[in-house]
């Protein structure tokens, strides 16, 4: 993108994210989903909306959705409503979705995000609402006279999350939409596969002159499903704007779809063409209650949000950002890590036994999705090696038997006698001496500079050990008898 | 015994106790329906499962089963409430032979029950409608005068009661379309509480209106098969469960009747007058005390109602568009055409009058003016009512303000024809349950002139007080004995069939 354009104009951007709660069953009905399955094999009378059907509200689709207006710190409202929304469309079943209007469960919030170069930024929300998913048209080959529709996803619950246009650039819309992914599957409540779209993303874009108070018309793009759709769209649509707008022309107000093959958005429709979607209150449907006393059951429930996460593992066991941020993407480590914490007897470990996570069996994790060690005995482990009695070398051997699913670190080091370390009470000098006088050809040939004799000293005094010595301390003592 | 004559009451009784079997049972009524329905056209599909139905009900009964409190009644049901057995086409082109996966609510109650499902009733396309002209597959005839209609759009349904093809059946309620055909076919028409009778299964017309009610010749047979639908289903969010509506019992001594004045205003048939004033000079005769009640915005009940109705149902018939079920017009050469043509083939012209007043009530730009106003009014209605209710046990009138009008007299007049349910939608809209029942024949007089046609009084009561208005009902049977035994001429209905 070229700098001298957001030199001139400021870009204002807000984000309508659609996030499908992952719950057993669909909004109003109690049929599954599971994304790729056979076409209209997730279906019920309710789904096709056939004559004489009602929607029941799923219990666990607002809870999720609680859980989320807890985690941004949204105002929930103890009454809401559902309302329909028209357009005629194939994948529509009802001819209306089922959504909320101007009364949504959840107002306010925000999230808290951290763009690469590690600065904070703070994107508020208008609201948030529930709703039910569509089914999707899949159109035929081209030159075909028909179109296929599937109802597998109609019904899925929703959260329509709205951002207010608080966001300056494509890389904090981005930023903004990876933590709040995070925040979802935090929550457990979304899976956030932009691919497969359970997370879908809506950018309305304006620029203005910098300095200026009044916003610019905007346009909404649609069809943006993945990180780098977004960012390219937005970059695109500010820079058009800019066109538009330096060659004396105004931007015209229109949802736009974005094409990502050819890097370029189309014309959808115009502000005229715009839908009368004729809103009104639900009537199969009750307000929705949201009382308080399931508001503090849920809220009791929700575990600690991403970045919260990430600064008190830096303050409380002093980990690095860097560490703290794998642990802040690998969310089941946290708590994996702290209850090693806890076995090994507090934060005084901390460091050291996030260094074992993270180097030793990140790997294991990342290949099988378990954490492979329990946490007793990760801790035990690294008690030995801080405690002295088994050197870090012979402990990688243990944590290999560990990983191959082997129990109890103190007795397989014990077993295999790499307990306790030599060293004590000038016994490893004593070893050396007796080395040395043993081959007095090598202590010769060191001393007339060739040093790497020194190895052979080392190893062979690790291996009268058997490796309980430490290989820094015996190197720096042999160099003082040798020299 | 002919089964034909007895109440849905003694013919349970008599199937219990196997003096009668559901087979014979059965078997006398469709005899009757194949004789008198080509004249009267009040059932649109005869269930061909019924006999084997009744002789699967006589088999269980035969090793001891309780059959249910419908043993062997023969119940119609309004072709608006799915079945999948037979077709549900709702009177309308657009669902012709559209046969649904899942049964109604209240149809697996009735089997349960042991009611035998006679067949599917003829109505008001998508049950819009007063007179049961509305309907893509010919109107229904009165059986007391086949020259006027038996009212609508539960029209099939009352008449198939009316002319004993079935001692009950199911009609459906949304501004009156229970009770005003009750009133022109001399029967007892219920329109329970909003929330008490589960509308899983019922066709939606307007969501927030719509509730299902019996159609009986008693008192006693409505009540029955009243207490077979109520009841909390988890199927529809708002039937309403036992915690937040505690169904009353009737209320000892002399009823307080509250005589609603504005429904003996302008607008009513001198000869309904004359009718129910007599029959609540009676009520007081017989020790009822009066009380003169005022609902001042009742005026503007038919202009909210036919807001709220028609913006509801614009958006319920949405889903017609012949992309997933039922009818698809030919030839559409692309995805607008596709909708355009299968609705403007499929709605009749009353259906498609409905959807463009209620999309346009709910336009931008103009919902605050129609929908919004209209539910504020609504609220008024309901707290007129309610209040109402703090002086009296049932609120009486008319149920409708004419007698019976001549097929086809108000088909080019559709406000005429909305004013036939000026009373009716005020319960309606306020969600209180109401009953009409049969008050009294307007005079046969000359010989062109219609023969005598039935009138009938509309009570209303408090949500949940559905006994009350039944023991009214019982009273009012007690009262007007003349009245209870009286029943629509067979010669008539057979006078076309010849």
């Amino acid at each position: 993108m070229n700098p001298a354009v957001l030199d001139r104009y400021e870009p204002v951007i807000g984000l309508e994210v659609h996030a499908q709660l992952s719950t057993a069953t669909k909004m109003f009905t109690a049929v599954p989903y599971r994304f790729g399955v056979e076409p209209n094999t997730l279906v019920d009378p309710v789904v096709l909306g056939l004559p004489g059907v009602l929607p029941v509200v799923n219990r666990e689709a607002v809870a999720f959705a609680v859980k989320l207006a807890l985690a941004v710190g949204g105002r929930i409202r103890h009454r809401s409503r559902f309302a329909r929304k028209h357009y005629f469309y194939p994948d529509l079943p009802k001819g209306y979705q089922i959504s909320q209007y101007d009364e949504p469960y959840c107002e306010g919030g925000a999230v808290d995000l951290e763009l690469a170069d590690g600065q904070r930024r703070r994107v508020t929300l208008t609201r948030i609402h529930l709703e039910e998913d569509s089914g999707k048209n899949m159109h035929a080959d081209a030159g075909a006279n028909f179109s296929l529709v599937d109802f597998n996803r109609a019904g899925v619950p929703l959260v329509e999350i709205v951002s207010e246009p608080v966001i300056a650039s494509a890389a904090e819309a981005v930023g903004y939409l990876r933590a709040l992914r995070q925040i979802l599957r935090t929550l457990g409540i979304c899976d956030g596969n932009l691919e497969e779209g359970s997370m879908r993303c809506d950018a309305n874009v304006s620029i203005r002159p910098r300095g200026a108070s009044k916003l610019g018309t905007r346009t909404e793009m649609k069809n943006l499903n993945s990180f780098k759709a977004v960012s390219d769209a937005i970059e695109y649509e500010i820079e058009r704007q800019a066109g538009v707008l330096d060659a004396g022309g105004a931007v015209v107000q229109a949802t736009l779809l974005w094409d990502p093959a050819l890097g370029q958005t189309k014309v959808l429709r115009t502000k005229e063409e715009a839908e009368d979607y004729r809103y009104f209150p639900e009537p199969d449907l009750p307000p929705l209650e949201i009382p308080q006393a399931w508001i503090d059951e849920l809220a009791a429930q929700t575990p600690e949000l991403p970045l919260a996460l990430k600064d008190r593992l830096v303050a409380q066991y002093q980990l690095t950002p860097y560490d703290a941020e794998i642990f802040m993407n690998n969310l089941e480590l946290a708590p994996y890590f702290e209850r090693c914490v806890a076995q090994a007897g507090g934060p005084a470990l901390g460091k050291k036994l996030a260094n074992w996570i993270l180097t030793e069996l990140l790997g294991a994790f990342r290949d099988t999705g378990k954490i492979p060690v329990a946490a007793e005995d990760l801790a035990a482990l690294v008690v030995l090696v801080e405690g002295g009695e088994l050197t870090g070398r012979n402990a990688k051997d243990v944590f290999a038997r560990l990983l191959a699913g082997e129990r109890d670190p103190r007795a397989l080091a014990a077993a295999a006698g790499l307990l306790g370390s030599v060293g004590a009470d000038g016994e490893l000098e004593a070893m050396c001496r007796e080395l040395m006088d043993a081959n007095p050809a090598q202590v010769e040939k060191y001393r007339k500079g060739k040093i790497n004799v020194l190895g052979f000293f080392v190893g062979e005094v690790m291996k009268r050990t058997r490796g309980k010595a430490d290989a820094a301390a015996v190197t720096a003592l042999l160099k003082e008898l040798l020299a | 015994m002919d089964p034909c004559s007895l109440t849905a009451v003694a013919l349970a009784r008599a199937v219990k106790a196997r003096e009668l079997t559901a087979v014979a049972v059965w078997e006398a009524f469709e005899a009757r329906i194949r004789r008198f329905n080509p004249t009267l056209n009040a059932f649109l599909h005869v269930n061909p499962r019924a006999a084997a139905e009744a002789a699967a009900l006589d088999a269980r009964i035969a090793a001891g089963e309780d059959p249910g409190p419908l043993a062997g009644v023969p119940v119609a049901v309004k072709d608006n409430i799915v079945t999948c057995q037979m077709p549900t086409t709702c009177a309308s082109r657009i669902l012709e032979g559209w046969v649904s996966p899942y049964d109604a609510t209240v149809v697996k109650k009735l089997r349960a029950a042991g009611a035998v499902i006679a067949g599917k009733t003829n109505l008001d396309e998508f049950a819009m409608g007063g007179s049961n002209e509305n309907s893509a597959f010919g109107p229904v005839r009165n059986p007391w005068d086949l020259r006027q209609v038996p009212g609508g759009s539960s029209g099939g349904s009352a008449a198939a009661v009316a002319a004993r093809l079935v001692p009950l059946a199911l009609g459906s309620d949304t501004g009156g379309s229970v009770r005003q055909p009750a009133s022109f076919c001399h029967l007892h028409g219920l329109k329970p509480t909003y929330g008490r009778v589960s509308r899983h299964g019922l066709v939606a017309f307007a969501s927030s209106l719509d509730q299902i009610g019996p159609l009986a010749r008693t008192a006693d047979d409505a009540a029955l098969l009243f207490s077979v639908l109520a009841g909390h289903d988890p199927h529809d969010a708002t039937s309403l469960r036992p915690d937040q509506l505690a169904p009353a019992p009737a209320p000892e001594g002399p009823l307080r009747v509250g005589v609603v004045r504005e429904f003996l205003a302008e607008g009513l048939d001198p000869r309904v007058r004359g009718i129910i004033d007599a029959a609540l000079a009676n009520w007081k005769a017989a020790g009822a005390t009066l009380v003169d009640v005022s609902l001042p915005s009742a005026r503007y009940g038919i202009a909210i109602y036919y807001l709220l109705a028609t913006s509801e149902a614009s958006s319920n018939l949405s889903r017609y568009d012949g992309v997933r079920y039922a009818m698809r017009a030919v030839g559409a050469r692309n995805l607008e055409e596709l909708y355009s043509r299968t609705r403007g083939q499929g709605f009749g012209p009353e259906v498609k009058r409905r959807i463009l007043l209620g999309t346009y009530a709910l336009s931008a730009g103009y919902y605050d003016a129609y929908y919004r106003k209209a539910q504020q009014v609504r609220t008024l209605i309901r707290r007129e009512v309610s209040a109402a209710f703090e002086a009296c046990d049932v609120l009486a009138g008319p149920t409708v303000p004419t007698p019976p009008f001549g097929l086809g007299a108000l088909l080019g007049d559709p406000l005429s024809m909305y004013l036939s349910d000026m009373y009716a939608v005020v319960a309606n809209l306020a969600g209180v349950p109401a009953l009409s029942v049969p008050a009294g024949f307007t005079a046969a007089d000359g010989v062109d002139a219609p023969p005598a046609l039935p009138v009938g009084l509309q009570v209303m009561a408090r949500p949940g007080h559905e006994e009350t208005l039944f023991a009214f009902a019982r009273r009012h049977e007690a009262l007007f004995p003349e009245l209870a035994g009286r029943v629509a001429p067979d010669a008539l209905s057979e006078e076309v069939a010849r």
